[in-house]
């Protein structure tokens, strides 16, 4: 058990979804778990389950219906969007715009929480900066443009910049699910990097299972047909149960000596 | 050539630019004036004749300083548009801002006559409630090229509502609307000259406090937001400044095209950048450059008169425009 002052992410008691004061629709109730340093905790669910949604909440974009999420000690609707900006990194899938950035244009951007209103960059900033950039591995890309690199590449920079920004919280929704299975390789090794850095905590949503169970410290699984949510660590003996509940009304279980999920009937 | 030193080349060639058309605007026009005696009349000394002093300080100098400063608003608008709206077609003419604006100082024009205070609120009021509309359909259409062709739309239905004023308003009021209607840069004499120059800079420092969020912007609401950018509120402060600057200039120069939708794009294209702590500036400069440029072709044929700004813009930004269409995948900041 991590003690108190190790606690990133505290929720409690938390339902999430939509609505507004009359009609609620919510996705998920009851959702209790913590993110400490060091944990990597994995969320796994279906699509549609409120993955993303559960993201949006714990990273301020969306109100919770009920419960609360506490970020290092204090609850989330107490942050300015500047304040947790220096709490919680997020990395997202898919295509972004700014394609006449380069890589360290963008990477640089991770330092906005901590630049004046110019924007300009220390010393400081720009070791920070590089550092980011060498650890990912785009030293040689730094002056391309976003748009003449792959996807994989900039998804590497998207990382180098929520690094940059220096958060003890990195969430990441899905962010190897639009690459290729190279770029899905390097990039799973690339957060297994950033995971062995015991002063942070990673919430991490992704199909990717078993690349991403190897650097996990915990599970969050998301069981849409009971709207409910298991949180367990990733030697609990009741995983392979919890994981082959998720898919099993779709023929889909989870096998521990593959360490991914497969059909029943091979 | 590096990256630093191709940024460094654009502000230096639209620095000369700047200077060069400067001069050729001053030396310009239905009279022939030596360029020596020019000389003199800028640096304060009385030319051989006393009408050729007059006509360099009262009329081409407020009139070339007009054509830079509202060339610098509308670059400055549109480059605050096209990151607002997530779209590089985005600018204050194409989407109605300008003509918003006219239909404004027209209602003025005809309800309360014309005084410079009048025709400024119209533009003001005029182009607050076309950037209204557009920002309450930016929430509702994603698509931008739809988020556009709406804006083509609202523009259109306010050009008729222009026409329908027209028809009521008097022959006076009609030829002073018209004649505005096609852009001018004469509008601004020397007495309201450092008022009319302060407005338009003004907005464009302001815009200077923006350029994290702008440059924020660009990965889109969730990054930015993640940035640390209130990305509604920042939202919505670019497009009052994009607002004010379009309605400044409308309301003392008329509805001008073409410059706030193209001139971003040189800035871009030049520079090789997307940052705007190096768009801003490069775009106003730019800006200025066709803001001279397009005073200094309309007053080429010089013994016919001065040719209208809105008959020139387009010939300055339709082929821009028309080049970063076809080669959009090319283009680094489209992908």
């Amino acid at each position: 058990m991590s003690d108190l002052n190790n606690i990133l992410i505290e929720v409690s008691g938390l339902s999430i979804g939509y609505g507004s004061r009359r009609y609620t629709h919510p996705l998920l109730t009851d959702i209790n778990f913590n993110v400490s340093r060091g944990d990597v905790v994995l969320l796994v669910g279906p699509n549609g389950a409120g993955k993303s949604t559960l993201l949006r909440t714990i990273a301020g974009l969306q109100s919770p219906l009920a419960g609360s999420v506490s970020i290092m000690g204090r609850d989330i609707n107490k942050f300015s969007t500047s304040r947790l900006s220096r709490a919680i990194a997020m990395v997202y899938t898919g295509h972004t715009g700014g394609g006449g950035l380069t890589v360290h244009d963008l990477v640089a951007m991770g330092r906005h929480p901590y630049t004046g209103f110019l924007g300009h960059l220390s010393s400081d900033d720009h070791r920070i900066i590089d550092t980011a950039i060498n650890r990912v591995g785009l030293y040689n890309l730094s002056d391309k443009y976003l748009a003449n690199i792959s996807d994989g590449e900039r998804q590497k920079a998207m990382i180098a910049r929520a690094i940059v920004q220096d958060t003890p919280i990195i969430m990441l929704d899905e962010p190897t699910s639009f690459l290729d299975v190279a770029a899905r390789i390097e990039t799973s090794l690339l957060l297994a990097n950033l995971a062995k850095d015991s002063d942070r905590g990673i919430l991490l949503s992704t199909h990717d299972i078993s690349s991403a169970l190897k650097i996990a410290t915990h599970i969050l699984a998301i069981n849409p047909h009971t709207s409910s949510t298991s949180f367990l660590s990733v030697s609990d003996p009741s995983l392979p149960m919890v994981l082959t509940d998720l898919f099993a009304d779709r023929g889909i279980i989870f096998d521990q000596a593959l360490a991914d999920f497969r059909p029943t009937i091979i | 050539m590096t990256r630093h030193a191709r940024i460094s080349l654009s502000f230096i060639i639209m620095s000369g630019l700047a200077l060069i058309l400067a001069m050729a605007c001053l030396i310009s026009g239905p009279v022939d004036i030596p360029t020596s005696e020019v000389m003199t009349a800028l640096s304060g000394g009385e030319c051989s004749r006393f009408t050729w002093t007059n006509i360099v300080t009262q009329l081409r100098l407020p009139m070339m300083v007009t054509a830079a400063v509202s060339g610098m608003a509308l670059a400055i608008a549109g480059l605050l548009m096209q990151t607002a709206f997530d779209n590089p077609l985005a600018g204050p003419s194409i989407m109605g801002v300008s003509t918003g604006a006219s239909l404004g100082v027209a209602l003025a024009v005809i309800i309360i006559g014309s005084s410079t205070v009048s025709i400024l609120a119209g533009a003001l009021l005029g182009a607050a409630l076309i950037i209204m509309i557009l920002s309450l359909l930016s929430s509702m259409v994603r698509s931008t090229i739809m988020l556009l062709i709406a804006g083509i739309m609202i523009s259109y239905l306010t050009s008729s509502a222009i026409s329908i004023t027209n028809y009521v308003a008097t022959a006076d009021s009609l030829q002073t609307f018209v004649v505005w209607g096609l852009g001018s840069f004469t509008g601004v004499d020397c007495k309201i000259l450092l008022t009319y120059s302060m407005l338009c800079l003004i907005p464009v420092l302001a815009s200077c406090l923006f350029t994290k969020p702008l440059d924020a912007l660009l990965l889109g609401d969730l990054y930015a937001t993640n940035l640390g950018v209130n990305v509604m509120s920042t939202r919505t402060w670019l497009l009052i400044i994009a607002g004010l600057l379009t309605s400044i200039v409308t309301a003392w120069c008329g509805p001008i095209a073409f410059i706030g939708l193209a001139v971003p794009h040189i800035a871009r294209m030049t520079s090789g950048s997307s940052s705007h702590h190096i768009l801003i500036p490069l775009t106003a400069l730019a800006g200025i450059v066709t803001g001279l440029l397009a005073l200094w072709m309309s007053l080429i044929p010089s013994g016919y008169g001065q040719l209208p700004i809105n008959a020139i813009t387009p010939v300055i930004g339709v082929p821009i425009v028309i080049y970063i269409i076809i080669n959009r995948r090319r283009l680094a900041y489209f992908n």
